[in-house]
């Protein structure tokens, strides 16, 4: 969309109104100063810093000391902001408009002048609530761009850091941003995110997954080949490594790619505390997401197919517990999966008062009546249990913990542990053939360079980590 | 995507066409723990088995015999699975005990017939019963653990690490009538409070017992 002015005030005001007719929120205010200078002032209600406008733009306006003066010379002489200038491109300069700038028309010019006065209410910074540490930075992105930037800026002091803006051409009228850092990131990196985000189609980007899903690889694999964060510290050491991170004005959350299987074991705590706990905290994590998604496969497999697996008298409690119940060991398990994954999704809607209420009805009554009334089995419960609590240590890997628990539920219950094995296999295979943005995806998985093992399975002491290494740099350790 | 999705409706289909997930759990399950092969005045042949069950989580298991008769171990298997409705189930068993006279007749058909059955485990202990029957022996009450099979079971192990008692498992056993050798296999007995205990060793060859030796004959 676009306007035409000439050089007629009143027409060019007339032009601009006829584009916003029937908004409300649209103001338009004329000045005349005593020298004679005639001006339009434009901007949307609510959307702009008032005080800023009365003071730096209407008040100069009212006070000029001559009339006849162009757009230029009113931007530099006149009015007291740091950051205006004279857009002559009409489409430019509604975009600016709609986004909180207000738009000067001078009298006998037919440039328009565009004057940063945004000054919407923003959230400010807070921890964000999934990425919670103990110890550590508190501040998480806000849904300004701008701000979530200076974030960055502040903690990367350092000229190399670059940021990219591109608008998305869609009805939003998005800011997507990249950035990276000079000499760490390579610039083929840069330039493939940079293509895949001009190959966005959508009529509109409202948040950054709308970005994630649009420029991630294999975007059918359950396994997040885009790297998340709504910290700008993680942001920032993912930048330190070499890595691009992208933010999607009005999201919270930064995009970072290339991303790998073994960043989804790692936690912003990893860093902050001792290297012994975050060594101990990654094996946790790594044995918790092994035990989700093949304990209620083990168990079915056991029990249906190989009993003599399991030890006498875990087999007699076992035997004792199953007694009476009418579903066998898969539908046992099948449907208790189903329902915790129901409570889940409750519990993320419901709202925070009704929570305990949830919790209680849900996994208390529910769950003790059940065993009580021999719908289900005691084991079964505590098999679902284990599953769901481990799956929880691994936020990152919730979607790909879904999918493989329930794929491995069916194999184990179709062919036992042979079948549960060649689940895993399947699994393993699908891991090999992932990529992300040409990294594989299971890098560092088994290091083979000495120095690149310092922050994998282990974080080592930060002294013997100068530097941070990635594959970005990899050519650096060979 | 789309192909993804058609593989698993398809997988999913077969998985539920194919009944395998209607399989049932341990609740059908009767474990053996131990079994006694007698020799009956008739010239045939007596299967004591002693299977445990557990009918509730805060109850105790409770151990419970099954008899089957027949003219050889074949014979014997059979008629037991004809009694448990197909469901025999050895793989928890842990010892099997044998009459002397049995012993001496040659064991070469009980050991194929053991290993014929894919529910045995290969380290199955077997064992001798010296001047009672295997039919007592497997009934005697068990003084530490609850469940006498169990006990029996700890017992020979127990024996055999301290090195007291040959360490021939089944699958030793097989092997060692299979190239023709000499082998002994524990002995044990009751006291006269019924208890079982090791009483030296039955010696084999050829398969066949050729007598008792160590222990003692008179544990009472």
């Amino acid at each position: 969309m676009s306007v035409q002015f000439t050089d007629d005030l009143s027409e060019n005001i007339k032009a601009l109104q006829a584009v916003f007719s029937g908004d409300s929120t649209f103001v338009t205010r004329r000045v005349r100063s005593p020298s004679g200078l005639c001006c339009a002032v434009f901007f949307f209600d609510g959307m702009v810093n008032n005080a800023a406008i009365n003071e730096s733009v209407i008040r100069p306006l009212v006070r000029a000391p001559s009339a006849g003066l162009s757009a230029e010379a009113v931007a530099q002489g006149v009015l007291q902001v740091n950051d205006c200038k004279v857009v002559p491109d009409t489409g430019a300069m509604l975009s600016a408009l709609l986004y909180g700038d207000t738009v000067i028309l001078v009298a006998g010019d037919r440039r328009p002048i565009v004057v940063n006065t945004k000054g919407f209410s923003l959230r400010s910074p807070s921890e964000p609530e999934n990425e919670k540490v103990l110890r550590g930075p508190r501040e998480g992105f806000t849904e300004s761009f701008m701000i979530n930037l200076s974030m960055l800026r502040r903690r990367v002091n350092d000229p190399r850091l670059t940021c990219s803006f591109a608008r998305y051409a869609g009805k939003t009228q998005t800011v997507v941003c990249v950035c990276w850092i000079k000499g760490l990131t390579p610039p083929a990196l840069v330039r493939e995110m940079q293509r895949r985000i001009r190959k966005i189609s959508l009529d509109g980007i409202l948040d950054a997954n709308y970005v994630a899903e649009c420029v991630r690889d294999a975007p059918g694999s359950p396994f997040p080949t885009l790297g998340t964060t709504e910290r700008p510290d993680v942001a920032v050491a993912r930048l330190l490594e070499g890595r691009v991170v992208v933010l999607t004005d009005g999201s919270p959350v930064a995009l970072s790619a290339p991303c790998i299987l073994q960043e989804c074991f790692q936690a912003n705590d990893d860093y902050y505390i001792s290297f012994r706990q975050a060594a101990v905290s990654r094996a946790l994590r790594a044995a918790g997401f092994l035990l989700s998604i093949v304990v209620p496969a083990l168990y079915v497999a056991l029990l249906a197919f190989h009993p003599e697996l399991l030890p006498t008298r875990l087999l007699l409690a076992i035997n004792a517990a199953q007694k009476g119940v009418p579903l066998p060991p898969f539908w046992e398990i099948l449907l208790l999966l189903l329902v915790f994954e129901t409570l889940k999704e409750a519990g993320t809607r419901t709202p925070s008062v009704m929570g305990s209420t949830m919790s209680i009805v849900g996994g208390l009554v529910l769950g003790q009546a059940a065993v009580s009334a021999r719908f289900l089995s005691a084991p079964a419960v505590i098999i679902v249990a284990i599953a769901a609590v481990t799956g929880l240590t691994i936020p990152k890997l919730q979607s790909a913990a879904l999918v493989l628990r329930f794929s491995l539920l069916a194999a184990g219950a179709a062919a036992g542990i042979y079948g549960l094995v060649f689940g895993l296999a399947l699994a393993v295979c699908h891991l090999c053939t992932l990529r992300s943005f040409g990294t594989p995806y299971l890098l560092n998985l088994i290091p083979r360079v000495r120095a690149r093992t310092a922050d994998t399975w282990l974080r080592a002491p930060w002294r013997d980590m100068p530097r941070r290494r990635f594959l970005a740099r990899q050519e650096e350790d060979t | 995507m789309k192909r993804c999705l058609q593989l698993a409706a398809l997988a999913l289909c077969l998985l539920l066409c194919a009944g395998c997930t209607s399989r049932g759990g341990a609740g059908d399950l009767l474990p053996i723990l131990s079994a006694g092969i007698s020799a009956q005045p008739d010239g045939s042949l007596q299967l004591t088995a002693e299977a445990v069950r557990q009918n509730s989580l805060e109850g105790d298991a409770a151990s419970l015999y099954l008899t089957a008769s027949g003219n050889n171990p074949d014979a014997l298997f059979a008629g037991a699975e004809q009694l448990l409705a197909g469901k025999l189930y050895l793989s928890h068993a842990r010892t099997v005990v044998i009459d002397a006279s049995i012993a001496e007749q040659g064991i070469g058909p009980l050991i194929r017939a053991l290993l014929a059955r894919s529910d045995v485990r290969l380290t199955l202990r077997l064992a001798v019963a010296r001047d009672v029957t295997a039919d007592e022996i497997v009934r005697a009450q068990a003084v530490v653990e609850d469940i006498p099979g169990e006990a029996l079971g700890s017992l020979l192990d127990g024996h055999t690490a301290r090195g007291e008692l040959p360490d021939l498992p089944l699958c030793r056993v097989a092997d060692r009538i299979l190239s023709g050798g000499d082998f002994s296999l524990p002995a044990v007995t009751l006291t006269g409070d019924g208890r079982v205990i090791p009483a030296g060793q039955a010696d084999f060859r050829l398969a066949r017992m050729t007598g008792f030796s160590g222990g003692d004959s008179d544990a009472g």
